[in-house]
């Protein structure tokens, strides 16, 4: 795995709320990307992984961290976020995969709108 | 309100007779139900509530059970009369000393059979107090999210009931950042979000297609935006 995260490679944000996502369609809500108070939205580098790899990391280091079943993940293309004017920053802790989405606009009301269009371009993986 | 037939009922389980909601104990008293069909009845000597579902047409089809604080709080809810705020009924119960209470429970599903289109927002009140229940502890999704505040959920509960019925109906979720949002969704790029976190103000983004998009934040205390309004019509028109 490369040190730089390149546009082409996917990130994925593990879930473990029901209202992380829509079962009708299986797409993705915004809230799954929206930034949390210290300006991060959590995710996972997934590149050259299948899929139980990438579930037994979220699994581990998300869902068992609440004591809840991990229900899924919202995997999104690293240009896709680099195109909205984000990062996507290294932050090997808990996990050397793991990175956050930083640089949102200081406007939070805007951040809402970015995370929609973000969860727009991403693919549901249900557990 | 009437009660049709006090002799099924213990005397003093009864202290008003009236749809007003009881201003100082919690769930003590009568919940009315607005509807023709039944009435909702608790009697409070605790934190342990026995509630009584009547059927008026059927006085004789009385069964009490034991319900929860958030059984209660969740019919007190639905059932206020719009003079009563809800910061009057709800009252924040210290777990740290009621640890063995049944606060912990989720609300009991209460059918109520009702004509009225306003009834359609049930479901959205209950589950609006599932998601205060679950994410009013810090880092409730495991990302270090902000708890969902006692005040966003007045707010957010204050903004179901004044959304228009002629709306259709949106559902909710927990946003990281503390706060409650409404979705109404047609599709990945015909979305309107509007959030409440407590602090009388809506924020609000919205896809309208593909080159279509809106966001901003209105003042919100007693009237619903009207941007929220008129960005929910534009989705659906």
């Amino acid at each position: 795995m490369e040190e730089e995260v390149s546009p082409s490679e996917s990130v994925a944000h593990f879930i473990t709320q029901k209202g992380y996502y829509r079962p009708s369609d299986q797409t993705v809500k915004h809230n799954a990307f929206m930034p949390n108070r210290q300006g991060k939205t959590s995710v996972y580098r997934v590149i050259d992984l299948d899929d139980e790899e990438i579930f037994e990391i979220g699994r581990r280091f998300v869902a068992d961290e609440l004591k809840k079943p991990l229900m899924g993940r919202a995997d999104i293309l690293v240009s896709k976020i680099l195109d909205r004017e984000l990062m996507v920053e290294l932050d090997p802790t808990p996990h050397p995969r793991h990175a956050n989405i930083v640089d949102w606009p200081e406007d939070e009301s805007k951040h809402r709108l970015i995370a929609l269009e973000l969860a727009g371009e991403a693919e549901l993986h249900l557990m | 309100m009437q009660i049709l037939d006090h002799s099924k009922l213990q005397e003093d389980e009864f202290k008003v007779e009236c749809p007003s909601l009881p201003g100082g104990e919690f769930g003590r008293g009568i919940v009315p139900v607005e509807d023709d069909t039944y009435y909702t009845i608790v009697q409070s000597g605790s934190l342990q509530v026995t509630y009584i579902l009547i059927h008026h047409e059927d006085i004789r089809d009385i069964s009490a059970q034991t319900a929860s604080l958030a059984t209660i709080g969740t019919l007190a809810i639905r059932s206020r009369p719009s003079m009563v705020p809800i910061s009057d009924i709800i009252r924040t119960v210290d777990r740290s000393i009621w640890e063995d209470d049944y606060s912990n429970d989720y609300p009991m599903e209460v059918r109520i059979e009702s004509k009225k289109k306003e009834y359609d927002k049930e479901p959205l009140y209950q589950d609006l107090y599932r998601i205060y229940r679950e994410c009013s502890e810090s880092g409730w999704d495991s990302y270090h999210a902000t708890p969902i505040s006692e005040r966003a959920f007045f707010e957010a509960t204050k903004l179901l009931d004044l959304l228009p019925s002629d709306l259709p109906l949106p559902e909710v979720a927990p946003e990281p950042t503390g706060g409650i949002a409404f979705e109404w969704y047609k599709g990945k790029k015909h979305v309107f979000v509007i959030s409440v976190s407590g602090k009388t103000s809506v924020s609000y983004a919205g896809l309208f297609g593909k080159y279509s998009k809106t966001y901003g934040a209105e003042y919100f205390l007693d009237e619903l935006p009207r941007p929220v309004v008129d960005n929910v019509l534009r989705l659906f028109s």
